[in-house]
């Protein structure tokens, strides 16, 4: 087994319904997988089981970033760990500022992870800085957590952490939901600013659209909670035109 | 509470013969009903006779004053100890200010009855209070803190146009029965905090507001023990405006009461009243919030909201929103909730790096901190936010329903 993300035959349960059957996925270090699939497939489970969201439940194989288990982890053990779960729908947080949360996030990571924290001005220095890489005015920070963002926003925002707790393994969830063009481009960039040799991104997505702007190494076929077919780019392309009419039936076949 | 006692024999005599006579007539009447029991329709969520028998008197231990490192300082005070009254003296020295024990105040006594039995109790057994008239803004707030037990009673009169802060630290294990009258003449601004610790606090404020007077309330309780706090405004003028806002964090076996009576009695008057409630362990909190708009009151904004947590599955909050409206142009609006900790935004902290309990005490501080930006004083605000800070540290988190007790 190779790769910075492992996960092997993947089996969970929401609600007592088997969702994910035995998927198996691995991401080498450096690499951006894509993986696309009809509604109702289990890409968002994927993500919140290896998020550790409570309720979303492996029963049976495993998840792991650089060979230490992940699934025994709390959320916040996943995070120092190194992983990142971009939302699909970002919370607002009424009452609980942009800069507070972001503070005690990264310090809390950065203690997880063995480091110092940051004092005040060293932090104010450093996410002032990511934030104008992805073009967000400093009110943006003294807002409430997503209080009042526009779809756009709040994705950005999301970006924002990721720059901010610098992951290893970064999972965006259908990033490229409720986006228009423009912020489509500047969310993009501030991912591509972010790809190296050190880390992995998977991105879930239902349309070609976003992987114009994301480039996969890789692209998978998510179907009935397994990957089912995987390429290059041009799969993405060839859904793109034929659908997922073949996979869903050659699973139920 | 000292039933059988000879009633004449309790009341002060070195009183005018009309006082004396005054005093006696109330004790009497408060001893006939009695403390509030909850057959009484504004007492129905707290029985105060019940309350009070299990949680009062005796010493409560573990109770966190609060610590002089969070302190609020400003030169214009007042200290009701148990053994004697502190006035500084720069408030002596004042011009601004006229103080005079309320005691001897025989027209304003003469003018008062009290129905209630608690504020009945207040005018026959009140040794400590003062009339208060403010005549000029001051640069600084005004704080009234009570440090001893006892019946008090104090009388506030804002002038015309003047500007104040008031702000009273209730933070004592004994039992306050406090009863304020307050009066702001027209353009008038008070902004009145009232900040309880520790103990049992009865409180009845009652306030009238002139001609586009504004009244500011802030009531900030984390008392372990009971309290009532009942605010009862009359916007009397024209253009007059109200807003009243409460944080109750109550835990062990609090049990916190907040309830309010906003009479709009002019036109073109407006209120707001927002209550954010944390409840953990076996306490409770009550609100009862009470709108009126007179007849004649046209162009009336009311609004009022209240949101509470429970943090356990002991903890109750009893919440009665009521709107008595008979004037026909007016918005009045009013929600309440009650609801647990956001899961969702829990995992969201928490997938952050953010551990539970630091996660949950960030989104009770921003929970409450809506409530803290009605704030005006900065200094007052991070009085009050470190007041709070240090309170919710107390919470035992291990009791809100974590997945790993689900799952």
């Amino acid at each position: 087994m190779t790769g910075l993300l492992n996960i092997n035959n993947l089996h969970a349960s929401v609600g007592g319904s088997q969702i994910l059957k035995g998927l198996t996925l691995n991401v080498g270090a450096g690499e951006v997988h894509a993986i696309m699939g009809p509604n109702g497939s289990g890409k968002s489970t994927l993500s919140y089981v290896l998020s550790g969201r409570e309720g979303y439940k492996a029963t049976q194989g495993s998840a792991a970033i650089d060979g230490q288990d992940l699934l025994s982890l709390s959320p916040e053990e996943r995070a120092y760990l190194g992983l990142f779960l971009a939302f699909q729908y970002p919370l607002e947080i009424p009452g609980v500022t942009n800069m507070t949360f972001l503070k005690t996030a990264l310090n809390a990571v950065r203690r997880g992870r063995g480091e110092d924290e940051l004092d005040a001005a060293q932090f104010l220095r450093l996410v002032r800085e990511k934030a104008a890489s992805l073009g967000m005015r400093d009110e943006m920070l003294k807002r409430p957590l997503n209080v009042g963002f526009s779809g756009g926003e709040k994705k950005r925002n999301e970006v924002l952490q990721m720059a901010v707790l610098e992951p290893r393994v970064a999972i965006l969830d259908e990033t490229d939901s409720g986006l228009d063009i423009d912020a489509l481009k500047t969310v993009s960039e501030g991912v591509n600013a972010m790809r190296g040799a050190g880390r992995s991104f998977v991105v879930i997505t239902h349309y070609q659209r976003l992987l114009d702007y994301i480039k996969p190494d890789v692209v998978h076929v998510m179907a009935q909670g397994r990957i089912v077919d995987s390429g290059g780019p041009e799969l993405a392309l060839k859904l793109e035109k034929s659908g997922y009419a073949d996979y869903v039936e050659r699973v139920d076949a | 509470m000292h039933s059988g006692q000879n009633i004449s024999s309790r009341v002060d005599l070195a009183l005018s013969p009309l006082l004396v006579e005054k005093r006696i007539a109330a004790l009497a009447h408060a001893e006939k009903l009695g403390l509030p029991t909850k057959r009484l329709e504004a007492w129905h969520y707290t029985d105060l006779r019940q309350l009070l028998k299990d949680t009062d008197i005796k010493a409560h231990q573990n109770e966190a004053h609060i610590g002089s490192e969070i302190a609020i300082s400003s030169p214009y005070y007042i200290e009701l100890k148990a053994e004697e009254i502190i006035v500084s003296p720069e408030l002596m020295a004042s011009d601004a200010i006229t103080i005079s024990p309320l005691l001897e105040n025989e027209t304003y006594l003469a003018s008062i009855d009290e129905i209630d039995a608690m504020a009945a109790y207040n005018l026959a057994l009140f040794d400590g209070g003062y009339a208060i008239e403010i005549h000029s803004t001051l640069a600084q707030p005004l704080v009234l803190r009570y440090s001893a037990g006892q019946h008090v009673r104090q009388k506030l009169n804002i002038a015309s146009g003047v500007f104040v802060e008031l702000v009273e630290i209730l933070d004592t294990e004994q039992y306050i029965n406090l009863v304020m009258d307050t009066e702001l003449e027209s353009g008038a601004k008070l902004q009145h905090t009232v900040v309880q610790a520790t103990g049992s606090v009865v409180s009845l404020n009652r306030i009238l507001l002139g001609d586009h007077a504004q009244f500011n309330k802030n009531i900030i309780c984390a008392t372990s023990r009971v309290a009532r706090h009942d605010v009862q405004v009359s916007l009397c003028g024209v253009g007059a405006h109200a807003k009243l806002n409460g944080i109750i964090v109550a835990q062990a076996k609090a049990h916190i009461d907040l309830t309010s009576t906003i009479r709009h009695q002019s036109g073109d008057t407006s209120s707001a009243t927002l209550i954010r409630s944390i409840i953990a362990d076996d306490a409770r909190a009550v609100f009862q919030g009470k709108i009126c708009v007179d007849r004649d009151a046209q162009k009336v904004e009311a609004e009022q909201n209240s949101n509470a947590l429970l943090l356990s599955d002991r903890a109750a909050m009893n919440a009665k929103p009521e709107l008595e409206i008979y004037a026909d142009d007016v918005a009045c609006a009013h929600g309440s909730t009650i609801g647990e900790i956001d899961r969702a935004a829990l995992f969201f902290l928490r997938s952050r790096g953010i551990g539970a309990e630091e996660a949950i005490t960030l989104l009770l501080q921003g929970f409450v901190s809506e409530v803290l930006e009605g704030l005006e004083n900065e200094s007052l605000q991070s009085f009050v936010q470190h007041f709070l800070t240090e309170r919710l540290s107390h919470i035992d988190v291990s009791q809100i329903n974590s997945e790993d007790k689900q799952s």
